[in-house]
């Protein structure tokens, strides 16, 4: 027991995990489980001691400190307290079940909850099931936004205001609808909304940047080089490229999309006024799309979660959410059931963000809301929706196409058929429904389309206009999540997403489908410039053992480049001639992990063990590998992959 | 009392020249990096302040012992250099020289173009940094090395 207490001490004198955590699920342990924790967070300083502690151990042979033969429970353990150690965003602890720790410690729900301050743990798996359970009519989907109708009053003036400079601005009458709305959702500026268009539609040239293979992400470095070679760029990368970088609220709003903390802002810009890595991932992106498609659903009902859910505190925590679902469940339709569920299992209702940003939401919600409905039916509408409905219905297929494709771009281009039957039929549908006087055709004619047609005429412009912003957030995620062999899974989840339809559906789903590309990611490439003439020569450090599996001598920096032999290249050929390029398959998950973990150079003194950025001037895939991840990439490569680069 | 420690895994052993002196370093491979806001766009002067070297982002030719002092704390007389080989071995020769001087920087150390960062007024040689070395530093590696 002792032996078990000084281990205890080692993880939270190296602050490995919550005390909370360590207090409850540490005890509960296997050595072998803290070691297998060990190896995925080896990045400190208390884990390299745990591990020679272990290892001597190991060699002993270990009592048995398990008090539970229940295997599968304490790996849901170890599961909890990797996602733990994960931090926010990761998905490590998708299987994690609280309800199975609540059984375990004999304790309810809440206390578990509690105990361990939960954050990352059953986030995903709840949502995935909980969409076969719905199948709301688009009868029903439409009697909502009727309801919703009401709040398009308020919104009417500032609509007007905003679209009537757009169209001064040289902007034809449906696309600055449609900016006006994308921009009241996602609380932009139309010109942010231009700006992130732009991003989008350039982010593969972006990624690319400086050669080499794709990293599914742009770094600050990536857009700097871009404006900085105008000439190797079409002019409209390069001016896109220009305006982010111009607008820092913008990339910090995107670059911190992935958190659920400190998100406070009174103006609904949640993140915008501080950056977090400066990697602009898809996963970002398609978060921060999530995000603010998701709040239109829920922000309606905050007073009441506020006033209903619990304590009188101004704070809309997890129990206020929990509470005010329970007691209205029946009243709700079923996507504000299910936008309330996200809320719950992704914990967006943590740091109070849907609290800070409350009012700018119930605005977006009205006027997302209200417009589809007002250009759903038609002539129905009055005033100045009702005004603009005939415009938009005569001509709004460059402006649909205008607010959506720019997601779109990339997302339908790969060997799935569903992903272009999805775009095609929901495209159709809008055109359907706007381009025949109103969009009563495409909602009487639902039987004719396919389900994604369904799905953009059953909400109406909704779907299109923001619309196939959400269908595009659900795209992006899609060509980088799914694997070209998991497209049947990937399919199956689409069916089920169609029973509920909508944006936040969509947007739920791809969520969902998202998670997947930490199930079974392509590998990646690892490359390294190796040899020279002593003394000036690198050791050999990465060589093919006689299995096949990659070996490495030492325990020095080593530094090597994911995804991206050009830049390989270009070091031996500009500044090494004659070396030779060692490369091996890695598992994408260790490269990602790599890339998370990774400072810049010049702190390589304060952050002890993490993995350090290389050459960042040159690319945005090269690391220094210390100790401990070096360990963990050779267990990464994959055997029989090994080779040297001609 | 010997200066002589462990070498970590982030540190290159260097030799640092300035008017005529001779010290032992074991700095990292970025605060060899001359220029760093040019090797680093991303890297904020502002921001980061004193955090790192001492504040001194780009390291010019005369900037010798500003440079010393940003890296005081892993500067070491030349003379203890036989004490870092005794706990090191063969990890404490020197892979880069830093010759305030001669405004160059030579580097030996292979994975990385430490000498193609050295920004404006240095000269970045790849090359064994024995090779530039005076006699009489080279007497004092010597003998640290003959006597351990």
């Amino acid at each position: 027991m002792a032996e078990r207490s000084r281990l205890i001490e080692g993880w939270l004198e190296g602050d490995v995990l919550p005390p909370e955590v360590a207090a409850v699920v540490l005890p509960l342990m296997s050595v072998e489980q803290i070691v297998e924790i060990e190896a995925a967070f080896p990045n400190t300083v208390s884990i390299a001691r745990l591990n020679e502690i272990l290892a001597a151990h190991d060699a002993q042979g270990l009592p048995d400190w398990v008090p539970s033969p229940e295997i599968d429970r304490l790996r849901q353990l170890r599961n909890l307290l990797v996602a733990q150690v994960a931090g926010a965003g990761s998905h490590l602890g998708l299987d994690v079940s609280i309800a199975a720790l609540a059984q375990l410690h004999g304790v309810s729900y809440v206390e578990v909850e509690a105990a361990l301050l939960v954050a990352d743990t059953d986030r995903l798996s709840g949502s995935i099931d909980a969409l076969g359970a719905y199948g709301p009519t688009v009868e029903a989907l439409r009697a909502e936004r009727l309801e919703l109708l009401g709040r398009l009053a308020d919104g009417d003036a500032v609509m007007a205001a905003t679209i009537g400079g757009l169209i001064d601005d040289g902007h034809g009458l449906a696309d600055a609808v449609v900016l006006t709305m994308r921009a009241e959702a996602w609380a932009m500026t139309p010109d942010e909304v231009l700006v992130f268009d732009g991003f989008v539609e350039h982010f593969e040239v972006f990624d690319n940047a400086t050669g080499g293979g794709t990293d599914e992400g742009v770094s600050m470095a990536d857009l700097r080089w871009v404006v900085d070679h105008p000439a190797d760029f079409a002019p409209d990368a390069v001016a896109a490229a220009a305006e982010v970088l111009a607008n820092p609220t913008l990339r910090y709003r995107l670059d911190t999309a992935l958190e659920n903390n400190d998100v406070l802002d009174a103006d609904g810009r949640f993140g915008g006024t501080r950056s977090d890595d400066g990697f602009f991932a898809l996963a970002d992106l398609e978060m921060f799309a999530m995000k603010q498609n998701l709040s239109f659903l829920v922000a309606g009902h905050f007073d009441a979660v506020a006033d209903e859910g619990g304590e009188t505190d101004g704070f809309l925590s997890k129990h206020d959410f929990e509470t005010y679902l329970e007691l209205h469940r029946a009243e709700l339709s079923a996507e504000e059931i299910q936008a309330f569920e996200i809320v719950i299992e992704a914990e967006f209702y943590d740091k109070g963000w849907f609290e800070a940003n409350k009012h700018a939401l119930a605005l977006a919600a009205a006027v997302l809301a209200g417009g589809a409905f007002v250009l759903m039916t038609g002539g129905l509408g009055s005033g100045i929706s009702g005004a603009l409905i005939t415009t938009v219905a005569a001509g709004g297929v460059g402006a649909t196409a205008a607010a959506g494709t720019t997601f779109t771009i990339n997302a339908f281009s790969d060997e799935s058929n569903w992903e272009d039957d999805l775009l095609a039929n929901s495209v159709d549908g809008f055109f359907a429904g706007a381009g025949s006087g109103g969009a009563v055709l495409g909602v009487t004619n639902v039987a004719a389309m396919g389900t994604a047609g369904q799905i953009a005429t059953g909400l109406g412009l909704t779907s299109d206009m923001t619309g196939l912003a959400g269908l595009g957030a659900f795209d992006l995620g899609l060509q980088y999540a799914i694997h070209p062999e998991e497209m049947d899974e990937a399919h199956d989840l689409l069916n089920r997403i169609s029973l509920v339809t909508g944006v936040p559906a969509i947007t739920i789903g791809g969520y969902a489908v998202w998670a997947n590309r930490f199930a079974a990611p392509d590998p990646a490439v690892l490359y390294r410039v190796q040899g020279g003439t002593p003394p000036l020569a690198s050791q050999s450090r990465i060589g093919i053992g006689p299995s096949g599996e990659m070996t490495i001598e030492g325990s020095n920096m080593l530094f090597v480049t994911f995804d991206d032999l050009g830049r390989a290249r270009a070091y031996v050929a500009a500044n090494r001639p004659g070396a030779e390029i060692i490369s091996f398959d890695v598992d994408a998950a260790f490269v990602a992990d790599v890339r998370a973990s990774a400072v810049p150079e010049f702190e390589a003194r304060m952050s002890p063990g993490v993995p350090l950025i290389a050459d960042p001037s040159k690319t945005n895939s090269s690391f220094g590998l210390r100790a401990d991840w070096i360990d963990r990439l050779a267990e990464a490569a994959l055997e029989g992959t090994g080779r040297i680069v001609e | 009392m010997s200066d002589a420690r462990v070498i970590e895994d982030i540190e290159i052993p260097a030799l640092i020249c300035q008017r005529g002196a001779w010290f032992y370093a074991l700095p990292t491979i970025a605060e060899l990096i001359l220029d760093y806001p040019a090797y680093d766009p991303s890297f904020d002067a502002e921001v980061v302040g004193n955090r790192f070297r001492g504040g001194l982002a780009v390291v010019g030719v005369t900037d010798g012992f500003a440079f010393l002092a940003a890296l005081d704390s892993v500067v070491y007389p030349l003379a203890s250099y036989g004490q870092f080989v005794a706990v090191n071995s063969e990890s404490a020769r020197p892979q880069v020289v830093v010759n305030f001087d001669e405004a160059q920087l030579t580097s030996g150390y292979f994975d990385r173009a430490i000498e193609s960062q050295c920004g404006e007024g240095w000269t970045g040689v790849f090359a064994d940094p024995l090779d530039v070395l005076p006699s009489s530093v080279l007497g004092v590696l010597s003998s640290g090395e003959s006597t351990t």
